[in-house]
């Protein structure tokens, strides 16, 4: 092979541009190994450091090209994201996401969810002592699917959900075992989420 | 050349670095959102990866080539 350049800062002088490409220049400046391997290549026409230096290169510019990429994601799909979930919770308010069981905890969640007014700063404001569970409720569709409920499964609704009573004193209450009433508060929230999912 | 890189090495190398940034990107939604949003972000990266999105790049010789006959 025939020498272009009797030193590596020959060659440096003669591909300043090159040498300045920001790719390139970061391929160097991050591993100082790599001049030596150009420095095998260019100047003494090893073939195996020209090989060496050729992987290496892939895989500093695959490297770039991806965190590029995921720069890229980072920034842009989040904003996506987070706008085309904002669009379904104004058109689904209640979505259950779990779709075969009913979580307790998100059901109850929701529910007290419409049992306040979100605009108002001071939710102590609101008058708890009403008696009737129908008085409080804002959403419509909340409202038609607590009418399938009896007479029992609604005040035990009400006193555990607003009156935030628990299980064993709303058991108490009614002089029945807190698994009865457990049962009872699923039954209801099953009937509720049905009654959402029929739409 | 044989261009056969590492790739996967290189996926992770990458988002290990990024996590950072990832991380700030994840404030642009709400916090119930945030670990969903990660996870579809590291998803995206990764199918980008494997479906061959990243192309590959030239070695040296082949971008000096281009590089010189540019200028």
């Amino acid at each position: 092979m025939i020498k272009q350049y009797k030193s590596l800062s020959e060659y440096r002088k003669r591909n300043i541009e090159l040498l300045s490409q920001p790719i390139v220049k970061s391929f160097f400046d991050n591993n100082p190994g790599n001049l030596i391997l150009l420095e095998a290549s260019e100047v003494y026409g090893i073939e195996e450091a020209t090989d060496e230096l050729d992987k290496r290169f892939v895989e500093h510019f695959f490297l770039y090209r991806l965190i590029a990429y995921i720069s890229s994601v980072s920034q842009n799909f989040s904003k996506y994201y987070d706008k085309s979930k904002k669009k379904q919770t104004e058109r689904f308010p209640l979505l259950i996401n779990k779709s075969d069981e009913v979580s307790e905890g998100e059901m109850l969640d929701y529910l007290l969810y419409n049992n306040y007014d979100l605009n108002s700063h001071n939710t102590t404001d609101i008058n708890l002592e009403s008696s009737s569970i129908f008085e409080l409720v804002v959403d419509e569709k909340l409202y038609k699917a607590l009418l399938k409920l009896n007479k029992k499964e609604l005040e035990v609704i009400k006193l555990l959900i607003i009156d935030q009573l628990k299980q064993i004193e709303v058991a108490n209450l009614f002089n029945e075992s807190p698994q009865s009433i457990s049962k009872l508060k699923k039954n209801a929230l099953l009937k509720i989420k049905n009654e959402y999912k029929k739409g | 050349m044989d261009k056969n890189i590492d790739k996967e090495k290189i996926l992770l190398e990458a988002l290990s670095m990024m996590n950072p940034k990832i991380k700030k990107s994840l404030l642009n939604t709400c916090r119930s959102e945030r670990d969903d949003l990660e996870q579809e972000i590291k998803l995206k990266v990764i199918n980008a990866v494997l479906i061959g999105k990243i192309k590959t790049p030239p070695t040296f010789s082949e971008f000096k080539k281009k590089f010189n006959k540019m200028i």
